[in-house]
């Protein structure tokens, strides 16, 4: 069989531009703008005894969106005059709570009540202590708007976003959107959905390492989950809290009304979301309104059975407890700090 | 066989084609146009329908922001009810309008929210049909779907629509909803003749949601029509001393005893703010 000299040229000029096709094809950095909408897939690592976080569908976790939803979250730019940021009043070492009594916006305006923790938030579906804001994503606009707090506005945000040098890249990086309300509150809540508490002494302990806890600490468990203190049955399951509307007898007249601004029924009174007591150790002070400094304090509440409101939850009749049991109480309740959680990179911008 | 032209077939194929051709030249004249009676530009002779070509009228409203029978301008004095009271901000939502026509048929206009306010003129209720309008039917506030925003939040509307995020919020921070009107500004509530109260009026939730009956006379056959409307502000207060009563926040606010008492008064007296110039 003869191949003509031509016939050879032409076949290496076909392999020749082959080659060349599958280099172009095969460059991964030929074609693609830098700011282009990508979905990198967030990957979390939940410890085994945890339920599947609920995501929702219009706003499934992606590296891009965490990213900014962080960025965000440690950023002034949403307040009026740029000194507030969400971080101001959720701190990471504090398990995203503040150390005050009431929480104070810009100009040290006073708010209403007591900053609560970020740990697990991905769980709630009602947000706010008296649960009125269903998603995480609606939960964003309120301390921006909120006179005592950021005192801002999404037009104002907006225009300071589309000014600023990295924001429309990243936004558009992490939703294909221009900056709107729709990139600012996802990305937040995209966030703080990353913000998970699972590597306490007591959640060791939960997935079978005995030793995790000490022997005081398990004596302090065993308290804890007696019927005669009853703690677990609101502070219950895998975040120590069962998230239903209860009132703990704190007062006889409650100024804040709790869950009743939300449904006007009397019964509701005084009623406010059980919280988690993850990382309970770091979080003073303690109640709605920050009212009781120390864990001692709310021992003390507790053994005394409350002062009897027509809404007191039955569960709450008061007990008896030695010195050296409330000891072993408290030992279990520090048994709940995460360091992982206070420490992790991933929640802070450092 | 083969066909013959001869001059019989010839002249029975002229006479077809004569009567192909008369047909067809008046098949050429038959016209295409709007045949929707509703339309403006409605044409009766037409028989041939395409009515992508049909217009429609557009119905705006004008609305008229007033004290006492005087325009509204903020920061300045009137009086209310006997109290002194400066207005700084006056705006609230109408939503679900229909037009009942003389002849008794309802024009209902799908999805219609105006966020009402001083600044802001005229409304448009986009198209209704060609017909004679005796009324004009709408109401106070957010039908409860739309304020449970089960279907889209409001953080997912564009700025500028006006269910989207507004500034000043129209939408409470503490609960799922939107605030159905905000009335605020100064009293003078000691009669030192200094408006020195903070007056807050924010109304909302499902249950204070009012239908509202305005008689209108208006026949749309312009591509555009105008229905002049005055908003009398004086009468969201009736029966309401705002030097006693100035703050409520439908579930908070001053007195005590009956901040949400206060909220239905004023949303009860919502519907006998309008009236048509």
């Amino acid at each position: 069989m003869q191949h003509p000299k031509s016939h050879r040229f032409s076949s290496f000029l076909l392999l020749l531009t082959a080659c060349i096709f599958w280099q172009a094809c095969t460059d991964d950095t030929a074609d693609i703008p830098d700011f282009a909408y990508t979905q990198t897939p967030y990957e979390l690592n939940l410890a085994p005894h945890f339920p599947a976080l609920p995501i929702p569908e219009d706003n499934a976790l992606t590296q891009e969106r965490v990213h900014l939803g962080k960025k965000l979250f440690y950023d002034p730019i949403l307040s009026r005059d740029s000194t507030i940021s969400c971080s101001s009043c959720h701190l990471q070492n504090i398990a995203f709570t503040d150390a005050e009594a009431i929480s104070i916006g810009i100009e040290n305006r006073l708010g209403f009540r007591n900053t609560p923790s970020l740990a697990n938030i991905a769980y709630h579906d009602a947000l706010f202590k008296e649960g009125g804001v269903p998603s995480l994503e609606l939960q964003v606009v309120a301390p921006i708007q909120e006179h005592a707090e950021m005192d801002f506005n999404f037009n104002d945000i907006i225009t300071r976003l589309i000014n600023h040098p990295e924001y429309p890249t990243d936004i558009y990086r992490a939703y294909g959107r221009e900056p709107d309300p729709f990139s600012i509150t996802r990305s937040i809540a995209a966030f703080e959905r990353t913000l998970i508490s699972d590597s306490s002494p007591y959640d060791g302990f939960l997935q079978g390492d005995s030793s995790m806890l000490s022997l005081q600490e398990k004596r302090g468990l065993s308290l804890f989950n007696s019927p005669n203190l009853a703690c677990s049955s609101c502070h219950a399951g895998f975040d120590l809290t069962n998230l239903e509307f209860l009132n703990n007898g704190l007062y006889e007249i409650f100024e804040d009304p709790g869950r009743y601004r939300i449904t006007l029924d009397d019964a509701d009174r005084g009623k406010f979301k059980v919280p988690s007591l993850r990382n309970i150790a770091l979080t003073a002070p303690y109640m709605h309104n920050g009212s009781l400094a120390s864990l001692d304090e709310v021992l003390d509440h507790y053994q005394s059975g409350g002062t009897g409101h027509p809404n007191q939850s039955s569960l709450i009749s008061g007990f008896d407890l030695s010195a050296e049991e409330r000891e072993d109480l408290k030992a279990f309740l520090h048994a709940l700090t995460d360091s992982v959680f206070i420490q992790n990179p991933a929640f802070n911008m450092e | 066989m083969r066909f013959l032209m001869n001059s019989k077939s010839l002249l029975s194929l002229f006479a077809l084609s004569f009567a192909l051709l008369f047909f067809s030249s008046c098949e050429d004249e038959n016209k295409t146009g709007c045949t929707d009676p509703l339309a403006i530009n409605f044409d009766a002779d037409a028989e041939t329908a395409d009515n992508t070509t049909c217009t429609y009228p557009e119905l705006m409203l004008h609305m008229h922001f007033k004290v006492n029978g005087d325009d509204l301008v903020y920061d300045q004095m009137y009086t209310i009810n006997g109290v002194n009271t400066k207005f700084s901000l006056a705006q609230f939502y109408l939503s679900n309008f229909s037009l009942l026509s003389s002849d008794g048929t309802e024009k209902v206009i799908e999805d219609s929210y105006l966020l009402v306010k001083p600044e802001q003129m005229m409304y448009s209720l986009g198209a209704v049909d060609n017909n004679t309008y005796t009324q004009l039917k709408y109401n106070f506030g957010i039908d409860a779907t739309t304020n449970s925003q089960s279907e889209e939040d409001f953080a997912a509307r564009p700025l500028d629509d006006p269910l989207g995020i507004q500034n000043p919020s129209m939408t409470w921070n503490w609960n799922v909803g939107y605030v159905f009107a905000k009335f605020e500004g100064f009293v003078d509530a000691t009669g030192d003749g200094i408006t020195g109260t903070e007056m807050r009026f924010h109304i909302g939730t499902d249950d204070l949601y009012r239908s509202i009956e305005t008689a209108i006379d208006v026949s749309a056959n312009a591509a555009s029509n105008t229905v002049h409307l005055d908003i009398e502000l004086s009468k969201v207060f009736e029966t309401i001393d705002l030097a006693q009563s100035n703050f409520t926040m439908t579930v908070s606010g001053l007195p005590e005893t009956d901040f949400a008492g206060l909220a239905s008064t004023v949303a009860d007296n919502m519907p006998n703010v309008f009236s048509v110039q």
